[in-house]
């Protein structure tokens, strides 16, 4: 075997580089230490793209639990994977649980629209993700906007229910007070007690007045020629409730346009809770899962968006 | 070109090892390491380090869309990407934030304030957004009294939605709902406006006193004035309807120029379909929203927020 003894190694007209006099591990790279040194080197602290053009200097350390990411400098660094931007410590806030989204023409409540014309629901439950329990939820909100059903009256019904969308409620019993207000200038308020939470005009329970939606195209794209079968006389809701087992409250905020007069709107605020005159009653018989809407009178949701919320509590 | 064939190189120094040429070229890439202690170089691939000597280890597999998280000891393992904590387990969306203008500082004295829909998710289908919430809080214009808060509905491309012309010069319907105290003339019903929606029904309060105009995020001073008038901001938030026909619930709560007393008005806007801009007739809806005061009044402080509900599917 030929055996070249040389302390450096020049290209013809290049930089000469010296080798190492140093036994190399297995595995160990050569490299320069810039000045035509070269040393053995088990693993790399910079790498570069495949031009050779950008040079990555790796981290400092390790920091258990993150992701290899770039900082400034094209230094890389540790940074958190992923993350919850929604929770702080052991708090966490506001996450979405169930939407349905649907534009006139939907079976079903998940946000699928279907093939066919003039479709619509009567009910929508939405829920919190099966892998939750009800137990674990402190609080839920609720907010609806342009909800548009068939023609004629009716109002909403909102009835909390548990996993399994059986309702909750023991009786005739969330009492209501319910504040209204309206474009007549009138204002009243309205005390009673059902079963499910009632979004309406308050007084007398009267009914949402509501015109047609176009079932063909939907009220989102639909085109100028088409406006004589639509609507813009929407409900809009937002719910908050607190999920106590046995007795619990909250307050719903809705508008929309009461029946009588195609122009008339209004708006009320409703807090509901347990029935305070009925004794040592449970008003509930379990945590609320999430919230079945009714559409009061008949009829079927043919337009809107409603977002159900929830708030766990610590640790869940 | 010369050429040194030989098998090995060896360094003079007499304890150096000798280097064995490899025999085969490596894959692209690689680079020379040595295979053992004795000396023998092969090509492979290279391997990295902490700045501080720890080992950055990667490993023997990963599949696609995986990121590199790092134990304590430098061993990667490649992990699922941390899914989008706002949505649910069905992968739908809640409200998203859209749009945000914070009025402060060289971004405060502002005449309008326009937030639209950002253009990457809707240049083909409009009725990916559902609907929009306008939250805006701590609201003030510059010195000045007597003015109005208003409201005017924008296409993506910033220009107004309705066109303000035609035998109808008016372009929206505006009917002023509810507000918090009776007053004689609650029963009130404005036919028509040209493109604003006030949110207002009375001029918001504001002394003229010094000091003025000021910045109500940033101010340091202290007089009567500037704090009746940071009381005097006001607070909204409107519903934006996004179909072709849209309407606008604004429910907001103020200080009003008559009598100084706190004031809470809903309002409600309903589009005038026969009013769409020029070239707007088909299947469109607002994509944005305005924010001005008349009486040629500035905002001097104040946050804006545009918040979105997608169509499912459409973000993730």
């Amino acid at each position: 075997m030929s055996l070249l003894t040389v302390d450096q190694i020049q290209y013809n007209g290049g930089t000469a580089l010296t080798l190492p006099t140093a036994t190399p591990g297995a595995g160990d790279m050569l490299q320069t230490n810039g000045s035509g040194v070269l040393s053995w080197r088990d693993r790399l602290q910079k790498v570069t793209n495949a031009a050779g053009s950008v040079t990555y200097t790796t981290p400092a350390n390790i920091q258990a639990g993150k992701s290899l990411g770039t900082a400034g400098g094209n230094t890389m660094g540790w940074y958190s994977a992923g993350g919850d931007p929604m929770k702080i410590g052991s708090h966490i806030g506001w996450r979405l649980a169930d939407k349905a989204d649907f534009n006139a023409i939907i079976t079903t409540y998940d946000g699928n629209e279907s093939a066919s014309a003039n479709q619509g629901v009567g009910t929508m439950n939405l829920k919190i993700p099966d892998s939750v329990n009800a137990s674990d939820v402190s609080s839920y909100y609720m907010e609806a906007y342009n909800l548009s059903a068939q023609n004629g009256n009716w109002y909403l019904n909102v009835k909390p229910i548990d996993a399994s969308n059986n309702t909750i409620v023991n009786g005739s019993q969330i009492a209501h007070l319910t504040q209204n207000l309206n474009n007549s200038g009138n204002y009243n308020y309205y005390t009673g007690a059902t079963s499910h939470i009632k979004i309406n005009n308050g007084a007398s329970y009267t009914s949402m007045q509501n015109g047609s939606v176009n079932t063909q195209y939907g009220d989102f794209n639909r085109l100028q020629t088409q406006s004589s079968s639509m609507s813009f006389r929407d409900l809009n809701f937002q719910l908050q409730h607190y999920n106590a087992k046995y007795d619990f409250d909250g307050v719903v905020e809705a508008n929309g346009f009461y029946s009588g007069n195609a122009t008339n709107n209004f708006a009320t605020s409703t807090v509901y809770q347990g029935r305070g005159d009925q004794g040592n009653f449970q008003m509930a018989t379990n945590y609320a899962a999430g919230f079945q809407l009714e559409m009061g009178n008949g009829g079927s949701f043919k337009k809107g968006t409603v977002c159900l919320y929830y708030c766990l509590n610590d640790g869940a | 070109m010369s050429i040194l064939v030989v098998n090995s190189l060896k360094n003079s120094t007499g304890s150096s090892p000798t280097l064995t040429w490899p025999t085969t070229d490596g894959t692209d890439g690689q680079v020379l390491q040595s295979s053992n202690n004795a000396g023998n170089l092969i090509f492979g691939g290279a391997q990295l380090e902490a700045g501080n000597g720890t080992n950055i280890t990667f490993p023997a597999s990963a599949a696609d869309d995986r990121t590199f998280v790092t134990d304590a000891n430098g061993a990667l393992t490649a992990t699922a990407a941390g899914t989008n904590p706002m949505n649910n387990e069905e992968n739908q969306q809640g409200a998203r934030l859209l749009d945000r203008y914070v009025i402060s500082g060289s971004a405060g004295n502002v005449a309008a304030i326009s937030l639209t829909v950002p253009t990457g998710y809707t240049n083909t289908d409009l009725n990916t957004i559902r609907t929009m919430k306008l939250v805006m809080r701590g609201m003030q214009t510059t010195s000045g009294s007597n003015y109005r808060p208003y409201i005017t509905l924008l296409e993506q491309d910033g220009t107004n939605f309705f066109s303000g012309s035609g035998s109808n010069p008016n372009a929206t319907w505006a009917r002023f709902g509810t507000e918090g105290r009776n007053k004689n003339n609650a029963n009130i019903l404005v036919n028509t406006s040209s493109q604003a929606s006030y949110l207002t029904r009375e001029n918001v309060y504001r002394t003229s006193g010094s000091p003025d105009n000021e910045d109500f995020f940033s101010s340091t001073t202290t007089s009567s004035d500037q704090a009746y008038n940071a009381a005097a901001c006001w607070n909204s938030v409107c519903y934006i309807n996004c179909t072709t026909s849209p309407s606008v619930i604004a429910k907001t709560d103020y200080i009003n120029q008559a009598d100084q007393a706190n004031y809470y008005n809903e309002q409600v806007y309903l589009g005038n379909m026969g009013q769409l801009a020029s070239g707007n007739n088909t299947g469109r809806h607002p994509m944005g929203v305005k924010i001005q005061a008349n009486n040629n009044r500035n905002w001097i402080s104040g946050v804006v927020e545009l918040y979105g509900v997608f169509k499912d599917g459409v973000v993730t």
